[in-house]
């Protein structure tokens, strides 16, 4: 069953187009994250669901229901979507306190004051609030204040919990709380969650799915586990994790690595994709360091980086420089060693 | 997203949007009490005798009773500007920057002038070197001279007294701007071996000049534009400025064409207001560029060092002669009998603030100027929520416009407002069938026009600090825009509405200008009910009133500082 669907969808503001030509597909129940770079057109697609602004072409369906189509002159208002959003800001009212801030939705829907007051007291139970519904924003935490925006996102009961970079704004200890926290909540209501940010680990580690986006265009969609093994371009190898890239020839039918000042046979041990560009990727903990020059390209270890539960080596061969991560702290002494592809893809 | 696409789209559709007869609304009002009156104005320049005719202009440019007041004007304007950037720049300098004993007192008394309205301010120094003025009298029996030491009427007391309130906007544009200024700048200077004056002439002076600039635009406009201190100090000397000229032409019954001559006198200082509007909008535009820029921390107060104290008693000094003896004047003209008795203990009395309970004209004054700005004040800060919803939130057409015309007459003198409203509401308005004038109701209009700008500009700022998302979440809960209007604008911007209310309220209070064409009897105002006590000589009680007003702006600005978290308050 698709919960959200989007078909061609094109922003414009003025000349410059904020979004081209989106296709999407929302599973009910699943978590998708909008992964990009700022200004790469996630947030003005996560407004054009929430509503607050009309697509320039295409449309959209929430829950079976056309909710924005630019043919046919439709416009449902963000209030009548049956979604919920979480600001980047958390966008709590300052002069209301926790109780008046989630109950908000439902008085404007006219609920009677006895359930009103039931289901804030649940809401604010689920999301670990209670007993502080006479507080205001400015005497919470940041952790706080988006807990309470969470419930007030959710206290309607939507179909579509829309958060948009909720986590941007906390310190790191309490941005991995937050994660599981988030996570929790969405397998607990089994709510449809469309989750937007910039920071690749965030979506890898909370998403059913990941729509990369940059420049305004989807340029893959997947599993965090898909994407990671099989990007599709440069751009989305590089966005996911770290990456080495080199150019890449053919010479008598075989693979070559073009390092500036010659060429070196490519031997990896798994190599996907296919030479389009004439560039190969290797992410950092996909290069195996080894001690004896038989067994890869010889290379020069150049400096590392120890960062706790593993080492980075920045290393060289013939003027292409690498980045290798590995646990193996042995070469820290060493300047000679050997390289070994375990995988590479070809673009 | 640019933010300002953000904001307007935020009014989506028809079908969300504001509701299109609000729109209206607000325009209908800004044309009642802006637009058609203008128009009106510049329709009359042309009139003479009855035809279309470019007449007026003539006499009005070669007449040499005309030709004067223009000159007139541009001496005032410029030597005020002048000495009040020379006062103000010093002042600023010393006062707003450096940590000297008894400061924060001094740059109290230093502001002062600037909250008095301009009338009574030269009605205090009046009674300081007038005439029969305290000082005067006192050096005459000093002295045994027959002649006064001072002579305040004419150019040197409007000079001088317009100077004592424009220095104080010196002042505070330049205070602001050091206060903005990134410190690097100066610590750079500092690093490459520039100190003291050299600093100040290289670096500091010429990073303020866009600020100096504007203050001077500043002062320049406003001091051409008033009308209190030129008809107090002026007129009893002959000496007239383009405002006062305006004034006694529009009297002028006896004259012909007295109307359309006024009108065609108003072209100069329509014209310098909107070039003010215009270059203002250039200077701070390029302001904003240069000095006010991010990083680098906001420097405290300056040491004074070794020369504080003398700072401290040069400021002194000038603040009680400027400042403090005019007040003390005034304040003792208001116990004194009767006037020119001297000043000893048998003399005095409370008398005259008992009259302003009794007296008709006093209480009417009263409950008048109260009634006319607590409606006036009401009204702006409500049509203004109307128009800053438009502009700000709106992508209705012509929305710029409205906003321009809405806080246009910022800059036009009231004394042009009120002979616009004269010229528009004079006769019975077409199908009803009635006349406004004479009434209060074209007198609140009026106020209108001159101050729903300030409202305006209050809470167009206002809004302009809540941030989108806090709107865009009360929609998403399921919030109309009447929602999001009274749950969270409204609410989000008391401050704003407190502010502008009371930025209205006390300047609508002690009103002269406009209440001196438009009132009729029974409408006395506190400004009104001054002016004719005292060209009626009866000194004592204006002087009262005069004490009375005082007070009021004091607390009005106590209470914007309460209001305003200290955010608008002059006196700090």
């Amino acid at each position: 069953m698709k919960e959200i669907r989007l078909s061609g969808i094109t922003k414009r503001f003025g000349e410059t187009v904020a979004v081209s030509e989106l296709n999407l597909e929302v599973e009910r129940g699943e978590f998708v994250t909008l992964l990009g770079p700022s200004g790469c057109g996630k947030t003005t697609t996560l407004r054009l669901l929430a509503g607050f602004q009309p697509p320039s072409a295409g449309f959209i369906e929430i829950g079976g229901r056309v909710v924005s189509d630019v043919e046919r002159n439709i416009f449902v208002p963000p209030a009548k979507r049956r979604i919920g959003m979480v600001f980047q800001d958390y966008a709590l009212w300052p002069h209301m306190d926790v109780f008046a801030n989630t109950v908000y939705p439902l008085k404007i829907a006219g609920v009677n004051r006895k359930e009103r007051q039931d289901r804030v007291d649940q809401i604010l139970t689920i999301v670990k609030m209670s007993g502080m519904q006479k507080r205001f924003p400015h005497e919470l935490s940041g952790g706080q204040q988006q807990r309470v925006a969470l419930a007030r996102a959710l206290i309607s009961d939507p179909a579509v919990l829309l958060l948009d970079e909720p986590l941007s704004n906390l310190d790191a200890a309490l941005r991995d709380d937050m994660r599981l926290e988030i996570k929790s909540l969405h397998q607990r209501l089994g709510v449809t969650v469309v989750f937007v940010t910039h920071d690749q680990s965030e979506a890898m580690s909370m998403s059913d799915r990941i729509v990369v986006i940059d420049l305004g265009r989807i340029q893959q969609v997947g599993t965090p586990e898909s994407l990671y093994d099989d990007p599709q371009n440069r751009f989305v190898a590089s966005f996911i994790g770290r990456a080495n890239f080199f150019k890449v020839s053919v010479r008598e039918n075989k693979l070559m690595i073009d390092t500036g000042e010659r060429l070196v046979p490519l031997d990896a041990e798994r190599v996907t994709g296919s030479l389009r560009e004439g560039l190969g990727c290797a992410k950092p903990a996909d290069i195996r360091l080894s001690q004896s020059e038989a067994a890869g390209i010889p290379c020069r270890i150049s400096n590392f980086l120890f960062v706790g539960d593993h080492v980075v080596y920045h290393v060289e061969i013939h003027g292409l420089k690498l980045e290798v991560k590995t646990t193996d702290r042995s070469f820290a002494s060493l300047t000679e060693a050997a390289v070994c592809f375990e995988k590479v893809v070809l673009f | 997203m640019p933010d300002s696409l953000r904001r307007r789209e935020l009014w989506l559709s028809k079908r969300s949007g504001l509701p299109p007869l609000l729109g209206w609304a607000g325009l209908i009002v800004v044309a009642v009490i802006t637009g058609y009156p203008l128009l009106k104005l510049f329709l009359r320049m042309v009139q003479f005798n009855g035809r279309l005719s470019l007449e007026g202009f003539r006499v009005a440019f070669t007449a040499s009773r005309y030709l004067i007041p223009f000159r007139n004007t541009v001496v005032v304007g410029v030597s005020t500007t002048l000495i009040s950037i020379c006062i103000g720049v010093p002042l600023a300098l010393i006062a707003g920057r450096m940590d000297i004993p008894g400061g924060k007192f001094l740059r109290v008394i230093l502001m002062l002038p600037y909250l008095i309205p301009g009338f009574v301010f030269a009605f205090a120094w009046r009674e300081m070197i007038g005439p029969v003025g305290y000082l005067n009298r006192f050096y005459m029996a000093l002295s045994g001279s027959k002649e006064p030491l001072f002579y305040i009427y004419g150019p040197f007391g409007v000079i001088l007294v317009l100077a004592m309130h424009g220095y104080p906007m010196v002042y505070i544009t330049v205070v602001r701007a050091l206060q903005n200024m990134n410190t690097s700048f100066e610590e750079a200077a500092e690093v490459a071996g520039a100190r003291g004056f050299t600093m100040l002439r290289t670096v500091t002076l010429p990073l303020m000049l866009p600020a100096i600039l504007g203050a001077a635009l500043l002062v320049f406009a406003s001091s051409i534009a008033n009308f209190g201190v030129a008809a107090v100090l002026g007129i009893p000397a002959n000496f007239y400025v383009l405002t006062t000229q305006i004034y006694a032409t529009i009297l002028s019954y006896g004259v012909k064409n007295n109307i359309t001559i006024a009108s065609c006198l108003s072209v100069y200082l329509i014209g310098a207001g909107l070039l003010f509007l215009w270059l203002q909008e250039r200077i701070i535009g390029r302001r904003r560029h240069v000095v006010v820029t991010g990083k680098g921390g906001r420097r405290d107060l300056l040491p004074g060092g070794s020369h504080s104290w003398l700072y401290t008693l040069c400021l002194g000094l000038f603040g009680v002669a400027m400042v403090v003896l005019p007040l003390a004047a005034i304040l003792l003209s208001s116990f004194i009998r009767a006037y020119g008795l001297a000043p000893s203990l048998k003399n005095l009395t409370v008398n005259h603030y008992a009259s302003l309970l009794t007296d008709t004209l006093a209480v009417t004054a009263l409950k008048n100027s109260l009634l006319f700005a607590v409606v006036t004040a009401t009204l702006c800060v409500a049509i203004g929520l109307l128009i800053v919803l438009i502009t700000e939130r709106s992508s209705m057409r012509g929305r710029r416009f409205l906003d321009f015309l809405a806080t246009a007459p910022r800059s036009i003198p009231g004394t042009i407002i009120a002979l616009a409203f004269i010229i528009a509401w004079i006769r019975p308005i077409p199908i009803l069938g009635f006349s406004i004038y004479n009434t209060a109701v074209i007198m609140i209009l009026a106020y209108m026009s001159r101050f729903l700008g300030y409202a305006v500009r209050t809470l167009t700022a206002s809004l302009k600090q809540i941030a989108l998302s806090l709107e865009e979440a009360c929609l998403i809960s399921g919030g109309k825009n009447r929602h999001r209007v009274f749950d969270v604008l409204l609410p989000l911007s008391r401050e704003g509405i407190a502010s502008g209310w009371l930025l209205i309220f006390i300047p609508t209070l002690n009103e002269l200008t406009i209440s001196i064409l438009l009132y009729s009897s029974g409408k006395e105002t506190i400004g009104v009910a001054v002016f004719s006590l005292l060209q009626e000589g009866l000194i004592g009680r204006a002087s009262a009133f005069s004490i009375v007003i005082i007070i009021t702006v004091l607390l009005g600005d106590r209470l914007l500082f309460l209001v305003s978290r200290g955010k608008r308050s002059l006196l700090g």
